[in-house]
């Protein structure tokens, strides 16, 4: 029974598998020429001017940010004084740690160019210099914690959509309580409560950002799991595991890409408006929105210093919410051709 | 006779009309039932084509998907070759049957190959990836899609491609009984009849045994050796479709017949009135508030099936 | 039947074009088509998905959407080119010259307002139209009253409901009974029973017959069921990859089909009564619409395709009443 005998039987053509029938049937599948995945979103977000730009500043920001990054990994490591030259260093205009009060409270100017762009803060610093320092953060900020969010969403959602019942009713009222929390309240006192500082700060923001992809997911799932393939594979043997993998999750990733894009850029504002607050900051690292913070202190007369960081933040947060609209709104379908 | 393939016996499946809060079940408040399939017995036998027919709500589906193991029954039994199906027999039983649905469109998984799509029947079979690459292409020529399909996805395919990848799919592990619910409504009228003929083909040369289920009488009509007629959850009429579509003896038979628009006929002759709701079902014979025929007796009694010559009946015209 | 008297026409489509723009290119949904229907008469459009029945029942009511272009022709709606019609003018047209209900009833109502609000509604755009005054105790009246005319059973308790309180057969004699209210001329109707089931379809049908006798409305019915369109016709009109094929009497057509795709396509449908063997089946699949086939667009899959099929377009022959674009009817324009 089975395969065997598929095999076994001498192939008898039936009627319809004339020359002319599957001739005819392979020459309607004419739109190779439509780009597919990657290269059709990329494709769309090009076509809208804002889109595009959004997309250039955010392949800069991740990319400066992973340089970046690695080379101050490397410079503690070699455990080299963030107050002198180090690999840290290597591609800011000027140290953004070393004191240096002779330079201290210079407005923007375009002398030295590019170090005074953004003018100098209280201790002399290049403020440019330091903004460029702290980007690896808030990069890594946004990926891990949108990465990771949809990771344990993933899971937690999809099993409890497609297996229902208890799960499912567990893990919506474990999303309730934390969704009905207010979010910053939270963060804060997760992270001072776990000990405060950079690594801390991502774990809160972690467990207040999951429930919302868990709950997405679960959506998906719910919808996914009616359809006729699903129901095919169950007849077919497949276990309820198998299931997931295979055919629900990645049916459910499509339309997250774009929320997952714009919601990036939420990660980069709660972490500087949290910064700002002073949570999640460890001394002698000049997180974008302690900087601005700092600031407040000499405004107006001082403007820059508390404007400046402001700015990039709001430009690196619009960046990720262009190019996240555009992307949500070709899978929404608000476009049409 | 032979034991039939698949037989069914006082099968019924009733659905909850709305979710019952904690606060309900507390007080005990029972929810109000849809009765989708209500006590229905009917066999099918090995190798034949047994069309079940019936328009929405009327409980065909639901009974496609009882005897396809989709959903399990609220009381009653299905036996399969004789052997009861339960939950220790289910996954073997499961073996034995596959099923095609109506929608082309979300019945393959639009992420992977038509490849993956018709082989997946065969995944626990331990069978290597060569092997597997030439059951897909010897069942692809099977429903006449050249082997150039196996490396394409989904969304490459026609509506009628997507059937017979389908199709495809449900016949590799050549099943006993194959579930059909609906597989041409959705396709154009020139597609649909390749499809149909292909059905018949391979039954030919599989020896495989449809359960073919459809609103369209006349497709019914053309594809089946025996027919049912379902309404409001129960089977109203059962026999060879000479009979039974030629010369129906139920009165929503012959209405059903008199609905359907034909060339031979100029005008059509509905009858009149609404399906009921299946939670609100008459007193008597569901039929009755729209049946021509109706007497004192059918307000007050359900009838049950009885043998009228070749064909079964539930009608009390028929003693 | 020789050449029509165009003045009694209330739709008159002249080599009509129409394409789309889409992502992959320029869709050519319409070809050629010319296409008439006189006051009081109706006919229907029978063809497959993609041949452009639908594009043809929007044009007429100007509803097509965004991405669509007129390449060519006209199309004239009682007397007027409906492409060169102001916005005022297609305003004042809709609903009283010609109305169109479609094949999703549910989608056609206003869910979150009562059936009697929007039947109220309907008369007074009426009204404001025609200049007449409005009476909310008489446009009740004349709603209960249309309703009856749809024979819906019980027509001022279902009224007083909500769309998702009906069934889709109740919906749709619903929007048919709002048609009516507008008094129009002509009445496009775009699949409306696919979605409903066999029993319910033939009560719509049957009721769109009657109410066309009643009120001497025209009547442009589209559909892909060929069955459907003899019951509810006069005339027909086969369409295909966006032309017109065949059109004649709805009798000839049906007994003797001149257009190879007619033929099969009446051949490929199954019956209610014995059918011996196997379906004639069309080979090969419906064409790509960016780029179709040249010259006659069925000749890839035409049994008696001819060398001079694939070189021009066939031009429109008449044979026995019936006009049909095949040049096994005749070789130049006839």
């Amino acid at each position: 029974m089975g395969l065997s005998d598929v095999l076994g039987r001498r192939r008898r053509r039936p009627v319809m598998a004339t020359e002319a029938a599957i001739e005819a049937e392979t020459k309607t599948s004419e739109t190779e020429d439509v780009k597919q995945g990657a290269r059709f979103y990329l494709d769309y977000i090009m076509k809208d001017k804002p889109a595009f730009a959004g997309t250039i500043v955010i392949v800069v920001f991740l990319g400066f940010a992973l340089v970046e990054g690695v080379l101050q990994q490397l410079a503690s490591y070699m455990k080299q004084s963030p107050q002198n030259s180090n690999y840290g260093t290597l591609l800011l205009p000027s140290n953004p740690i070393k004191l240096s009060f002779a330079t201290k409270l210079l407005p923007p100017s375009l002398n030295d160019f590019p170090n005074y762009i953004m003018g100098t803060n209280f201790q002399g610093q290049s403020i440019f210099s330091r903004v460029l320092y702290a980007t690896p953060h808030d990069a890594m900020a946004s990926i891990l914690v949108v990465g990771s969010a949809i990771f344990i969403g993933m899971f937690v959602g999809t099993a409890a959509g497609y297996l229902g019942g208890w799960a499912d009713e567990v893990m919506m009222r474990l999303t309730d309580a934390f969704l009905a929390l207010p979010a910053i309240v939270l963060a804060i006192t997760i992270s001072v409560l776990i000990g405060g500082g950079y690594t801390s700060l991502l774990v809160a923001l972690l467990v207040i950002w999951w429930p919302t992809y868990a709950r997405f997911f679960r959506a998906q799932a719910l919808t996914l799991r009616n359809k006729g393939y699903v129901e095919a594979s169950k007849l077919n043997g497949s276990s309820w595991l198998r299931i997931l993998v295979k055919h629900i999750i990645p049916n459910s990733v499509d339309p997250i890409i774009a929320y997952a894009t714009l919601d990036m850029g939420t990660v980069i504002l709660t972490f500087a408006t949290l910064a700002f607050l002073g949570i999640g900051v460890t001394s002698g690292y000049p997180e974008w929105g302690f900087e601005s913070s700092q600031g407040l202190q000499f405004f107006p007369q001082q403007w820059w210093y508390s404007i400046m960081p402001g700015l990039v933040i709001a430009l690196v947060v619009v960046a990720f919410t262009l190019a996240g609209d555009r992307l949500q709104d070709l899978i929404g379908g608000r476009i049409t051709y | 006779m032979a034991e039939p393939l698949v037989e069914t016996r006082a099968l019924k499946k009733y659905f909850k009309a709305t979710k019952a809060g904690a606060l309900e079940a507390l007080f005990h408040h029972r929810a109000p039932e849809v009765k989708a399939v209500d006590d229905v017995n009917v066999a099918i036998q090995e190798g034949e084509i047994l069309a079940l027919v019936g328009e929405s709500g009327c409980g065909k589906t639901t009974l496609g998907r009882l005897i396809a193991t989709l959903e399990s029954p609220t009381s009653g039994d299905i036996l399969y070759s004789g052997e009861k199906l339960t939950k220790s027999t289910l996954r073997r039983i499961r073996k034995e049957i596959q099923i095609v649905f109506q929608n082309p469109f979300e019945s393959l998984d639009p992420r992977a190959t038509i490849q993956a799509v018709v082989t997946e029947p065969l995944q626990k079979l331990g069978y290597s990836r060569s092997v597997k690459e030439a059951a897909a292409e010897r069942v692809l020529a099977s429903v006449g899609l050249d082997a150039y399909f196996a490396e394409r996805r989904p969304r490459d395919l026609s509506g009628g491609q997507r059937q017979r990848v389908a199709v495809a799919r449900a016949i590799i592990s050549t099943p006993k009984l194959v579930i059909l619910d609906e597989p041409t409504s959705a396709l154009d009228a020139s597609v649909q009849s390749q499809v149909l003929n292909l059905l018949l083909d391979l039954r030919q040369e599989f020896n495989l045994t449809y359960l073919f289920i459809t609103h369209n009488i006349a497709v019914a009509r053309f594809i089946s050796d025996r027919a049912a007629t379902m309404y409001a959850g129960e089977i109203v009429e059962m026999g060879p479709t000479k009979q039974v579509i030629g010369e129906p003896k139920h009165p929503y038979t012959q209405a059903l017949l008199r609905s359907v628009p034909s060339l031979e006929t100029k005008e059509v002759a509905p009858p009149s009135g609404e399906v009921p709701s299946l939670i609100n079902l008459p007193k008597g014979c569901r039929y009755h508030p729209r049946c021509p025929f109706v007497m004192a007796i059918c307000k007050e009694e359900d009838p049950k099936l009885r043998r009228v010559g070749d064909v079964l009946v539930a009608c009390w015209l028929f003693k | 039947m020789t050449s029509r008297d165009d003045s009694n026409d209330i739709v008159s489509v002249e080599n009509l074009a129409i394409t789309y723009r889409t992502v992959y290119g320029s869709l050519q949904a319409l070809n050629g088509v010319n296409f008439s229907v006189a006051k009081g008469e109706s006919v229907s459009i029978v063809g497959e998905s993609g041949c452009g029945k639908s594009t043809l029942g929007l044009a007429t009511v100007h509803l097509l959407p965004l991405n669509a272009r007129y390449a060519a022709g006209r199309l004239m709606l009682d007397g007027k080119d409906v492409a060169k019609m102001s916005g005022r003018e297609i305003l004042a047209m809709r609903g009283t010259t010609a109305f169109m209900i479609f094949q999703d009833p549910l989608n056609t109502l206003n869910p979150v307002k009562r059936i009697d609000a929007q039947m109220l509604e309907a008369i007074r755009s009426r009204a404001r139209h025609e200049g007449t005054s409005f009476n909310e105790q008489e446009a009740l009246k004349e709603a209960i009253d249309k309703l009856e005319d749809v024979r819906m059973p019980d027509p001022s308790t279902i009224i007083r409901r909500y769309p998702h309180q009906l069934s889709g057969g109740q919906i749709q004699r619903v929007v048919i009974a709002m048609g009516l209210l507008m008094r129009p001329k002509l009445m496009i109707a775009d699949e409306p029973t696919s979605a409903l089931d066999v029993t319910v379809q033939a009560q719509v049908l049957k009721l769109l017959r009657d109410l066309q006798r009643e009120y001497n409305m025209s009547i442009i019915f589209i559909t892909h069921d060929i069955n459907v369109a003899y019951s509810i016709c006069d005339r027909m009109v086969v369409m295909y990859a966006g032309e017109v094929v065949e059109s004649g009497d709805s009798d000839k057509v049906t007994r003797n089909p001149l257009h190879p795709y007619s033929q099969a396509l009446i051949r490929s449908v199954p019956r209610t009564t014995k059918q011996e063997g196997r379906l004639t089946a069309i080979s090969g699949a419906l064409p790509n619409m960016i780029t179709p086939p040249s010259g006659c667009r069925f000749h890839p899959r035409c049994p008696y395709v001819m060398d001079v099929c694939g070189g021009a377009s066939p031009p429109v022959f008449e044979k026995d009443g019936d006009k049909v674009r095949c040049y096994l009817y005749g070789r130049t324009a006839g």
